[in-house]
């Protein structure tokens, strides 16, 4: 049996006849046959060194293979961009399925559940592959704020979706910054109270500008916030319908109204036991323990 | 809610222990005769404290004999008596003292007839004036109306001098017919007066409706709305009824000047156009005529009263969470987590606790025709008029509980040195449970 003939390391025939090739290929991209590539180099080249040359640049991801519908004759057409990316990351074709799948799921990532349901892999191979990646910081796992326990896969360059991080409201715990939602609420409240019946348009310019926040607030994030601030009574909102069939919504400062609320005032009315109370029974108002605090600290 | 018991507290406060014992069965039972009274109670001496007793009840109007001969008990009637209190004040508030006294005699006895009401001596001098404002202002009326003449002729004028004594008023029944009511002498004895308790509630009413725009906008404005209710609630049976009339602008600004208060026309139309936008919603306009949207600043305060319940009960999340299931109507749990700015685990928990409070409910709904539940929608909505019960129910409840309190501390052993204590203390509880009886009003009576 003839000795297997090995790849010349930086044999530059190769690397002409690879540039050759490429040159023949450029701007062909539903590609050539091998005899319309022969024709097209500038130098002659054995079917060895063609064959070399073409699995170079396969490796590589410069080149990519076709086959033509007719004949199923192979043809050989320069490569997109993500495959030559691909090629430069030196994957294993696990990792390549992987990573192409990640990339897909852009910044809403994919759940690895999802993952092994797609590339059907076991879960060993999955888990090694995963790792690999997110040690080569390629890719990264992110938590999403509606749903805790779920992995979620995406590359590690890209910001998680608004869906998955909760936008501006939330800190890195994934759960809703208090501190800063008050501070903004104090500020909104200034806001509306210097000048009544804005827009949430006008409220998100002033709080963009003010510099509060490190990142920008859109109106939907603006709107959510006065909404919360309306149902707890700080604001009040206005609605008015307006020529063009459009309802404008302005905000302005609400005053308290009176209420006549004696119920909590009493101790029935915030016990937590008031169920289980009954005349003479353990929990009874002849003896209740919540009646005499209150008796011993009236107030007039 | 024990309504027998509830019935029972305030006729053994205000008639004694027998009066109520009759008061009980007849609530219990739904209505029966005296006979059936007498073997039900077990009387021995042939019916004379129970005839004595539901007499007394009949002349507070708390008992009503119908067609079979059975008597029944008028249950709202008699837990009205819980507010007399408060009814007393509002009275002594708005028309003066004299006529805080007419209306206490009345409260005690139930009907006066003319002679008993000017030979007690606890009615003094300016009782004609008073009568004659209580009368105008149909707190008070005779018994039989049908004796009375009707007539088309427009009203006498109001006696402004206390000395002069007119032999007939003339009130307004409706838009066409008026009665001429004989204002009694000394020597007419045969008029019996009684109170219209359900003038009390559209007086409260009233008070709860200025007190929110006064608080809500500013002082004149407030005067604006007392002036148009006060033209328009004398005209009414009831809250709820649906024919309130308007009154003119004109109407308004002469009032208003007529009780001193200084009118910038400018700044008064200014607040009118504020109480009449759609936001607002407190007056609405027809031309030049306004009428109060009585309804809607009742609910306002009611709903804000509900909150204000639920905050000092389950705090500021639960509140929101109330709030918004008002505002938005039916939500899921995510989306209700995601538009209160509360995670999914908080608003779980908010809900469920405003649920197992009565005052939110959970719909079911399937996608699947096999009813599986982790293919079910739950969807979250506040039914206000449960909410209202709801709330209703648990005054009544603590209302009772304070009063079995207080029936403890009375039947205590008493000991010397902390009499004055002890007095206070009854004093404390019985304003409470008054409190939560105006409370109560809100949420059942004024509808």
């Amino acid at each position: 049996m003839p000795p297997r003939s090995r790849k010349p390391r930086n044999d530059p025939a190769i690397t002409a006849l690879e540039r050759g090739v490429l040159e023949a290929v450029k701007d062909k991209k539903h590609g050539l046959t091998d005899a319309e590539i022969l024709a097209a180099l500038p130098q002659e080249a054995d079917q060895n060194k063609r064959a070399i040359a073409y699995n170079s640049l396969l490796s590589k991801g410069k080149l990519q293979l076709l086959r033509r519908a007719l004949d199923r004759e192979p043809l050989y057409a320069p490569a997109k961009a993500e495959v030559t990316k691909l090629a430069g990351l030196r994957l294993n074709i696990n990792e390549t399925a992987l990573y192409k799948l990640i990339e897909e799921s852009n910044n809403k990532g994919i759940w690895s559940r999802d993952l092994r349901r797609c590339l059907n892999l076991p879960k060993v191979q999955l888990e090694k592959a995963l790792k690999d990646l997110e040690s080569r910081k390629l890719v990264k796992t992110v938590k999403s704020v509606s749903q805790a326990n779920k992995k979620i896969y995406m590359l590690y360059n890209i910001q998680p979706a608004p869906e998955l991080s909760g936008g501006p409201w939330f800190n890195e715990n994934h759960d809703y910054d208090t501190e800063c939602i008050r501070i903004i609420y104090q500020q909104v409240t200034a806001l509306v109270k210097d000048k009544p019946n804005l827009t949430s348009k006008e409220i998100c310019e002033k709080l963009n500008d003010s510099g509060l926040l490190n990142e920008k607030l859109t109106n939907d994030n603006v709107e959510q916030l006065l909404g919360t601030m309306v149902y707890d009574s700080m604001i009040a909102e206005q609605k008015k319908q307006l020529s063009d069939g459009t309802t404008k919504v302005t905000y302005y400062k609400s005053t308290p109204v009176p209420t006549h609320n004696a119920l909590t005032e009493t101790p029935c009315g915030l016990c937590p036991v008031i169920s289980q109370c009954r005349p003479g029974g353990e929990v009874s108002p002849e003896n209740c323990i919540y009646i005499d605090q209150w008796l011993q600290g009236m107030d007039w | 809610m024990d309504i027998p018991k509830v019935v029972g507290i305030v006729v053994e406060r205000d008639f004694g222990v027998f009066v109520e014992l009759v008061a009980s069965e007849l609530v219990s039972s739904g209505g029966c005769t005296e006979r059936e009274l007498v073997k039900r109670l077990e009387e021995k001496d042939g019916g004379g404290q129970v005839q004595r007793a539901l007499m007394t009840l009949a002349r507070n109007g708390l008992v009503h004999k119908d067609d079979g001969g059975k008597f029944r008990a008028d249950v709202s009637t008699i837990n009205l008596r819980w507010r007399f209190p408060y009814f007393s004040v509002m009275v002594a508030e708005e028309f003066g003292e004299e006529a805080q006294l007419v209306v206490e005699l009345l409260l005690v006895h139930g009907k006066v007839t003319s002679k008993q009401l000017f030979t007690d001596e606890r009615v003094g001098s300016g009782r004609i004036s008073a009568l004659e404002t209580l009368i105008s202002n149909r707190v008070l009326e005779p018994e039989k109306l049908a004796a009375f003449e009707t007539s088309e002729h427009p009203p006498a004028k109001r006696m402004r001098s206390s000395t002069e004594v007119p032999k007939t008023l003339s009130i307004k029944i409706n838009s066409r017919e008026e009665a001429l009511i004989p204002i009694p002498d000394k020597t007419d004895s045969d008029t019996t007066w009684k109170l219209r308790l359900s003038q009390f509630h559209l007086m409260a009413c009233n008070k709860i409706c200025t007190d929110l725009v006064r608080q809500t906008i500013d002082v004149q404005a407030g005067a604006v709305v007392e002036a148009v209710l006060k033209k328009t609630l004398l005209k009414e049976e009831s809250i709820s009824s649906s024919s309130f009339q308007s009154v003119s602008e004109a109407t308004i600004v002469q009032d208003l000047k007529d009780s001193g208060t200084s009118v910038d026309r400018s700044a008064l139309d200014g607040k009118i156009e504020l109480m009449c936008r759609p936001d607002i919603g407190y007056l609405r306009r027809f031309g030049d005529q306004l009428h109060a949207e009585v309804t809607t600043m009742l609910n306002i305060v009611r709903r804000k009263t509900a909150e204000e319940i639920i905050l000092k009960r389950f705090g500021p999340e639960a509140r929101r969470m109330f709030s918004l299931l008002m505002h938005k109507k039916k939500l899921e749990a995510k989306h209700a987590a995601e538009l209160s700015m509360l995670n999914q685990r908080k608003a779980r928990e908010m809900l469920f606790k405003l649920h197992d409070a009565g005052y939110a409910t959970v719909q079911e709904v399937p996608r699947t025709s096999d009813f599986k539940q982790s293919k079910c929608i739950y969807i979250w909505s506040v039914n206000l008029p449960e909410a209202y019960k709801r709330i209703a129910q648990h005054i009544d409840r603590s209302c009772l509980n304070l009063y079995r309190r207080l029936k403890t501390m009375e039947e205590e052993p008493r000991e010397k040195q902390d009499a004055d204590f002890r007095r206070k203390q009854k004093e404390f509880i019985e304003v409470s449970i008054l409190r939560l009886q105006i409370n109560l009003m809100l949420f059942r009576d004024l509808k």
